[in-house]
């Protein structure tokens, strides 16, 4: 059982000082939920979620995997495991398009943010997703109208004169 | 006969993601323009053009101030009819000429993949042209010339000075027939066909003739400025800007973006505003009203200021018609409320779901924040199940929010 200052102790990432340090993270196996992402048992969404059949499955490592990088604020989640516990893979497949990627997980694992804290999932197979809002269609982007371009500008094009020629007045 | 590239090595397929990363840099490179390179570069677009070099070399300050500068100096040109405007021919001889010549050159899959992982990075970076020039539309047709920045007119008509002797000062607004100020070359803000050329031509190497690749230095080396805007008599440059400010979005590319100033400052103080990419009048960034939100016309604007205000400040100021509240499950003592969102506002009929971050800021509160859903959506619990894209009777057994 960890508790928050033993994963920013192991990983070495940093976490708001507001935090509560000393609590244990709670360790669950149900449907969990971490600021803009959600972690929930494949099983769940079995009709919805499936792994591609030759996905490449990496090795969490002790300093952890960047499960989504660069939020707008700048801090990444990231999934923590013990070595040779966890498996992560992002070829997967969603009909809603929300998920980020599947991580198997032998060992209680922690999904480690700066801002939220830390989050305790039990050992299974479990698809982590990203939260989604209504956007209305975007609009193309304005452009000055201009209706192309001369190949040549009226300044520069050789103009043919034709030369009159003289002839002799026929009587 | 030079060979058909049809591969990527392994060695090109690493230096992608570094060279967009480079040309994402000096697209919004705001270091100061070496003027001696790019003159030589010009002088070259002239030579391939077939044009004599115009002996005059105009600077200015801002894309504004160019604009202004052209319709002081009485510059008549219609785009499509161009009398002496250069820029249609410039374009044949540099970009036209180069697409020509690439198919012949690779082979689809690797133009399709340089294509992808270079052109469309720095080209979501360098979105932000097509509102500078926008922005530039709307100050020469909306705005006076009062109404302009401390340093703009005078740099306008020191420039127009220089441009040309048949000039006047014109204080009203342009008529919106003026369009010369349209036939520019938009120097950085085109940065990403010339990263995705000259990707190409580095892979090419030193096989083959050189012909093209030295016109692409030359290209790219004449787009390292501002707008440019050339001339059989002249050609009219204006300077980077001073300052840009960007964030990096979820997905990799950066966009144009500052919550609390401009985030394009040029160096005679002609200022824009952006929020998320997106070109805003001033108010959004420095003084959000729900006033000013209603009040205005554009769509995208409207959104930007209600993200801006802050949903919780606006759901309340603006009275919101409140269809649902539920206990968000996994957050103690917290509520999902749902809203119905009107259509004159978010542009169509939705309704936006009201939450409770799981985590305390520094200072204790907990940030709320507004998620526009469907309008089909009834309950609260059925509208947080949504953005999670689950069935309600899932989010509702959802154990714990952090």
């Amino acid at each position: 059982m960890k508790t928050l200052a033993d994963l920013t102790a192991a990983t070495g990432l940093p976490v708001d000082v507001h935090l509560v340090m000393d609590l244990t993270i709670p360790v669950g196996d149900g449907i969990q939920a971490q600021g803009d992402l959600l972690v929930v048992p494949l099983a769940e969404l079995a009709d919805r979620v499936t792994v591609r059949r030759h996905a490449t499955w990496d090795e969490v490592p002790p300093g952890g995997v960047e499960v989504v990088r660069n939020e707008a604020g700048g801090n990444p989640h990231t999934l923590v495991a013990d070595p040779d516990t966890c498996a992560w893979t992002t070829d997967v497949d969603d009909t809603d398009g929300l998920a980020v990627g599947v991580f198997d997980a032998m060992a209680p694992v922690y999904l480690m943010h700066r801002e939220h804290g830390g989050t305790g999932i039990a050992p299974g197979l479990y698809v982590v997703r990203r939260q989604r809002e209504l956007v209305p269609p975007v609009r193309a982007p304005w452009r000055p109208h201009i209706a192309g371009y001369r190949d040549v500008p009226r300044a520069l094009e050789v103009v043919k004169t034709v030369r009159p020629v003289w002839r002799p007045v026929v009587d | 006969m030079t060979t058909r590239i049809t591969d990527l090595e392994t060695e090109h397929v690493a230096a992608l993601a570094p060279h967009a990363r480079e040309w994402v840099g000096r697209a919004l490179s705001t270091a100061p323009v070496s003027w001696r390179r790019w003159e030589a570069a010009a002088r070259e677009c002239y030579r391939y053009a077939r044009v004599s070099w115009p002996d005059r070399v105009v600077r200015t300050t801002s894309p504004l101030a160019l604009a202004r500068a052209l319709y002081h100096a009485r510059i008549r040109e219609v785009p499509g009819d161009e009398d002496r405007a250069l820029v249609g021919v410039f374009r044949r001889v540099t970009r036209t000429w180069v697409d020509g010549l690439i198919p012949r050159l690779f082979a689809p899959s690797v133009l399709g993949r340089v294509q992808r992982e270079v052109f469309n990075p720095v080209e979501t970076a360098t979105a932000a042209g097509g509102a500078v020039a926008q922005a530039v539309a709307t100050a020469l047709h909306q705005g006076a010339l009062i109404n302009d920045p401390a340093d703009v007119p005078q740099s306008a008509w020191a420039t127009a000075r220089r441009i040309s002797v048949r000039r006047h000062p014109r204080r009203r607004p342009v008529p919106p027939d003026w369009r010369a100020w349209t036939l520019h070359l938009s120097g950085q803000w085109e940065s990403a066909w010339c990263a995705y050329v000259t990707f190409l031509g580095a892979l090419h190497g030193e096989r083959g003739n050189r012909t093209w690749r030295r016109r692409i230095e030359t290209i790219a080396d004449a787009q390292a400025v501002g707008w440019w805007w050339p001339h059989l008599d002249f050609v009219a440059v204006c300077d980077r800007p001073s300052v840009v400010r960007t964030e990096s979005t979820p997905d990799g590319p950066v966009r144009l973006h500052c919550d609390d100033g401009p985030a394009i400052v040029w160096p005679d103080g002609w200022s824009l505003y952006f929020w998320h990419g997106t070109l805003v009048p001033a108010w959004v960034v420095q003084r959000p009203t729900v006033a000013a939100i209603h009040a205005e016309s554009n769509v995208e604007v409207r959104r930007c200021g209600i993200e801006s205000l802050g949903w919780d400040t606006y759901i309340t100021s603006a009275r919101l018609r409140l269809v649902d509240r539920a206990d968000d499950p996994g957050n103690a003592d917290c509520q999902l409320s749902l809203y119905d969102l009107p259509e004159n506002v978010w542009g169509t009929a939705s309704r936006v779901l009201l939450v409770t971050n799981g985590s305390p800021e520094r200072d204790g509160t907990r940030r709320r924040y507004g998620l526009p859903v469907p309008v089909d959506v009834a309950t609260a619990v059925r509208a947080a199940a949504w953005t999670y894209g689950l069935d309600a009777d899932q989010y509702a057994r959802l154990a714990r929010r952090t």
